[in-house]
């Protein structure tokens, strides 16, 4: 991995309107709008101020890297551009590395400038230094985990359309599961929250609140549930790697090499 | 000792074999060669194959490495929005204002005022300039050009061909390159590889391709019913259909020809090297 090929990656991902809008502006919007929308139904304002942080904080990964790196990805193996530069001598362990550390980069700033925009806009409780270290390394975790997803998705379709549909129904999906579009997932139908307690987001949106402000955690659901995740995507993504080595992914502008 | 030598390669995609080589290849250090075919035909399977990009079998023996072969496709994409000038420096790991020998690539194709321009701002011809110094600068023993000029308009497509020969002259790299565009080829290519079905109809030196295949030289004149009646006396080979060409083995033949093609004020063209005469022969000889 050189200098230059991650400047290129970062120039990459900061040109990329879909990056920019979900993973920059959508979720300090949505945190704002919920604020204002829930914010006289309930007495404690920093309680709600501070689950709204927690909770949309963690679409930032879903939407830069399930999405806008799915898609970005997606265009370069339509394009053939992901091909030219593995022609050019770059490989493709360098070429993923490149990305990896520009998005975590671009991960890192987006979560920052959020910080900030939330904390100065709403009364966000200030976190126990458990809380902190427990959000920060879910949150770095779960952004591994969605971006060897979001990867497995581009390389097993290689076209842009179908990544976008695909990454944007996860993004909704998971969002709704986790309880970011207004309904609690405690509050959800019987079989859907069983479905949503399978997944980490859903003990960071219902328990992490508690631990924020210095009650406990039961790590154990969590640590499952993130294993779980970890483990479809990992497999996702090796599926992926068998389906291409086989021949059975057509990717690159033109489908076959006929002629 | 050859650079490369092909025994057998053979391309599947499903049940459909795309190339089918049976017969030796060799690839000389310092090589231009040439490959035609019709569309389909598996010229550029059989350039993909030996750069390992499709899947194939048979025996390619070779000194060379993946990373000795440079390829310059059909499609040479990048990310639209990203500028070219870090699409550049990012492929190669460099500055370019500090790279006196990409600098001199790029002088060289006249493409510094595409160095500030997004790629997606290209034309089409600027687009294969762009791949064609990325190609260049890699300097490999061996380089294929698959179809460099195509989508490109007439004018763009002579400067961009002439200063690849220009580049060429200088350079004693083997060269590869798939062309329909003939009249490019025989100012550049030593040697040609005829491709059809995904079988090699003829393999060798251009010009004794051209003298197994058409003789001497030839006279090629526009196939009109006045001209075919005129020149009915003398034999003829293989054309496309809105040509004649006609064949002369020695002096003699050539000046009874051109005695009858002046008297009858019949326009025509001598060559020694007709790529698609001989192209059109070489499928005819085969069928």
């Amino acid at each position: 991995m050189s200098w230059k090929l991650f400047k290129y990656e970062i120039v990459n991902l900061t040109s990329s309107v879909i990056t920019i809008i979900f993973g920059f502006i959508f979720p300090i919007g949505m945190v704002l709008l919920f604020s204002f929308a829930f914010g006289g139904e309930v007495t404690d304002t920093s309680a709600l101020h501070t689950q709204l942080f927690i909770q949309f904080a963690l679409t930032i990964p879903l939407a830069i890297l399930l999405i806008g790196h799915a898609v970005n990805y997606a265009s370069e193996l339509e394009s053939g551009a992901a091909l030219r530069f593995k022609l050019f001598g770059h490989s493709e362990r360098s070429l993923l590395v490149s990305k990896m550390l520009a998005n975590l980069f671009f991960l890192t700033i987006s979560l920052a400038i959020y910080t900030i925009v939330v904390s100065l806009a709403l009364q966000v409780n200030a976190p126990s230094v458990g809380a902190v270290f427990t959000f920060l390394g879910f949150y770095y975790i779960f952004s591994a985990i969605v971006f060897v997803l979001g990867h497995a998705i581009a390389t097993i379709f290689g076209q842009v359309g179908k990544v976008m549909g695909t990454t944007m129904t996860l993004y909704f999906l998971l969002m709704i599961l986790g309880g970011m579009m207004g309904v609690q997932p405690d509050n959800l139908p019987d079989g859907v929250r069983h479905i949503s307690m399978g997944l980490p987001l859903y003990w960071i949106t219902m328990y992490l609140n508690d631990f924020w402000v210095g009650g406990s955690f039961n790590f154990v659901p969590l640590i499952i549930t993130t294993l779980g995740l970890a483990v479809l995507s990992i497999g996702l993504f090796g599926l992926a790697l068998w389906l291409r080595k086989k021949g059975k992914i057509k990717q690159g502008a033109k489908p076959a090499y006929y002629d | 000792m050859a650079l490369l030598s092909i025994e057998t390669l053979r391309v599947a995609y499903g049940n459909h074999v795309a190339l089918n080589i049976t017969e030796k290849i060799d690839i000389q250090p310092g090589d231009k060669i040439g490959i035609i075919g019709s569309n389909g035909a598996g010229k550029t399977t059989f350039a993909k194959s030996i750069c390992g990009l499709v899947n194939y079998t048979g025996k390619i023996n070779t000194q060379l490495k993946k990373c000795d072969i440079a390829i310059h496709l059909q499609d040479n994409q990048y990310i639209g929005r990203m500028p070219v000038k870090l699409i550049i420096e990012a492929i190669f790991n460099t500055t370019i204002s500090k790279n006196e020998k990409l600098l001199d690539i790029i002088r060289f194709f006249d493409f510094e005022p595409c160095l500030k321009k997004r790629f997606a701002q290209l034309s089409g011809g600027q687009k294969q300039k762009l791949t064609i110094i990325l190609v260049l600068m890699q300097n490999k023993p061996l380089t294929f050009f698959d179809e460099v000029t195509s989508g490109l308009d007439f004018e763009s497509r002579v400067k961009l061909v002439s200063k690849i020969q220009q580049w060429y002259r200088e350079k004693d790299g083997t060269v590869c390159i798939v062309s329909h565009y003939y009249d490019e080829l025989e100012k550049f290519v030593n040697k040609l590889l005829i491709i059809d079905n995904g079988r090699v109809i003829a393999f060798g030196d251009v010009d004794e391709l051209f003298k197994k295949l058409c003789g001497s030289v030839i006279y090629v004149i526009e196939n009109n019913e006045r001209n075919d009646k005129i020149t009915k006396i003398f034999k003829r080979i293989g054309a496309p259909s809105h040509l004649i060409a006609l064949p002369a083995n020695s002096k003699s033949d050539e000046t009874k020809l051109t005695e009858v093609l002046i008297k009858e004020g019949i326009n025509y063209k001598r060559s020694d090297k007709d790529i698609e005469i001989l192209f059109v022969n070489a499928i005819k000889e085969v069928s």
